[in-house]
């Protein structure tokens, strides 16, 4: 099976896909900070203006280190997840290339976020697009954990019950900043905060 | 201990980092490029406006090739500490994402600094930005000589010492920088001209 598979001029290998996801996660993290834009200013008022729209621009500032944070967990947690794949089947990359292409997404839904942190639908992106992102990770995860054939060595109970918690944590948090942003659009974004805490939870008292 | 690590999925692949990081600061330093904005005007104006637009730009174009200079000091030496680096342990790691969450803000500090040149506070973030950077490398480094079980060979103390100083170089032009900036936002920001004569300076004195 595995001789049959490097032969096949279709077979996309374990390196370049991984190649393909590094490039994409490291653009979207970097365009990341294009959200921060300063309209301009004459320059006989900008000694004035600019502290203040500097200080104004808080909450994107905000958006933009959970976004980065956020992304560079998914970037671990990919890594993590291909510790284990061996050989690449077309399911595999279908479902990789969708979270690329919800990785994509996360510039905009962050920019819009940061801009209008006070309405409900502008947040509500942010969080979608972190919940479905959150998602088809649980599925990469699922996949992996049922096809042995594409694992190097075949992944624990323990391991494949510790990575599900793992994968659970950000489709989660993300539902709950959610159903927040109906109380509070621009509060709903601390949510986040939780990750780490739950990260730690889990790695303290549910593993052996 | 080597063997566990190795098996470690937790463990986070040296080569992937590397390429995550470089094409992070390969992005980052294209971006650049963003900070450059020609006002844009009708075509019959253009020819008259042009030149003169050009010269304003003048002060922008000077501070994205120091930015650009001072991001590929950086990246050069990412690639010397990680040339002693065998593997990543979770601190390295944590010490590469807050590196690149500097670096990815970088563009940004560089283009309001070129574009509010006249302005302290627009000043102070870019000097601020590296400043931090700078301590990170540093911070980094200091970790990489405490634990030599990370590295692949033992470095002689001279090494150390030699990269310490080197490294102190940016952080401390920085600070000189914010110390500038209070006297004179725009001249602030050609204190990192002096970095390549402090090089060649030490590099002189060195191999006497």
């Amino acid at each position: 099976m595995s001789g049959q598979e490097t032969t096949d001029p279709y077979h996309i290998s374990k390196n370049r896909l991984e190649a393909l996801f590094d490039g994409i996660f490291a653009f979207a993290m970097t365009l990341l900070v294009t959200s921060f834009i300063i309209q301009p200013i004459p320059a006989s008022d900008a000694g004035v203006e600019l502290p203040a729209r500097i200080a104004a621009m808080q909450p994107e500032f905000i958006s933009f280190l959970i976004a980065f944070f956020v992304l560079a967990s998914f970037w671990l947690a990919h890594h993590r997840q291909f510790h284990f794949v061996r050989t690449i089947d077309p399911a595999l990359v279908r479902i990789t290339l969708f979270i690329l292409a919800f990785t994509v997404l996360m510039p905009f839904t962050t920019n819009v976020s940061g801009d209008y942190s006070g309405v409900q639908v502008a947040v509500d992106l942010f969080h979608a697009n972190l919940f479905i992102l959150g998602v088809l990770f649980l599925i990469h995860w699922w996949y992996l954990v049922n096809n042995p054939g594409l694992t190097s060595v075949e992944i624990s109970k323990q391991d494949a019950a510790y990575g599900m918690r793992r994968a659970l944590v950000m489709p989660f948090v993300s539902f709950l900043g959610f159903a927040c942003s109906f109380a509070s659009p621009s509060s709903s974004m601390a949510v986040y905060l939780l990750i780490p805490l739950v990260f730690f939870i889990n790695r303290r008292y549910f593993t052996a | 201990m080597n063997g566990f690590e190795q098996d470690n999925p937790h463990r986070i692949s040296k080569g992937r980092l590397e390429t995550m990081v470089d094409t992070i600061f390969a992005f980052a330093m294209t971006l650049l490029m963003l900070g450059i904005v020609v006002p844009e005007s009708s075509v019959s104006q253009t020819a008259a406006d042009l030149s003169a637009d050009l010269v304003k730009l003048i002060p922008q174009f000077v501070l994205f090739v120091i930015a650009f200079l001072v991001l590929a000091l950086f990246w050069i030496e990412h690639h010397r500490q990680f040339h002693y680096l065998r593997i990543v342990d979770p601190t390295i790691l944590r010490f590469n994402i807050a590196i690149l969450i500097f670096i990815v803000l970088i563009p940004f500090t560089t283009d309001v600094a070129g574009a509010y040149d006249g302005v302290r506070i627009a000043v102070l973030l870019f000097h601020v930005n590296i400043l931090i950077v700078g301590a990170l490398f540093l911070g980094q480094w200091m970790y990489i000589c405490r634990c030599s079980h990370l590295c692949d060979a033992e470095f002689d103390s001279a090494t150390k010492r030699t990269r310490f100083r080197l490294l102190a170089t940016i952080p401390s032009v920085a600070i000189l920088g914010i110390v500038v900036a209070f006297f004179s936002p725009p001249y602030s920001l050609l204190v990192y001209l002096l970095v390549p004569f402090i090089i060649i300076v030490r590099h002189a004195a060195g191999n006497k």
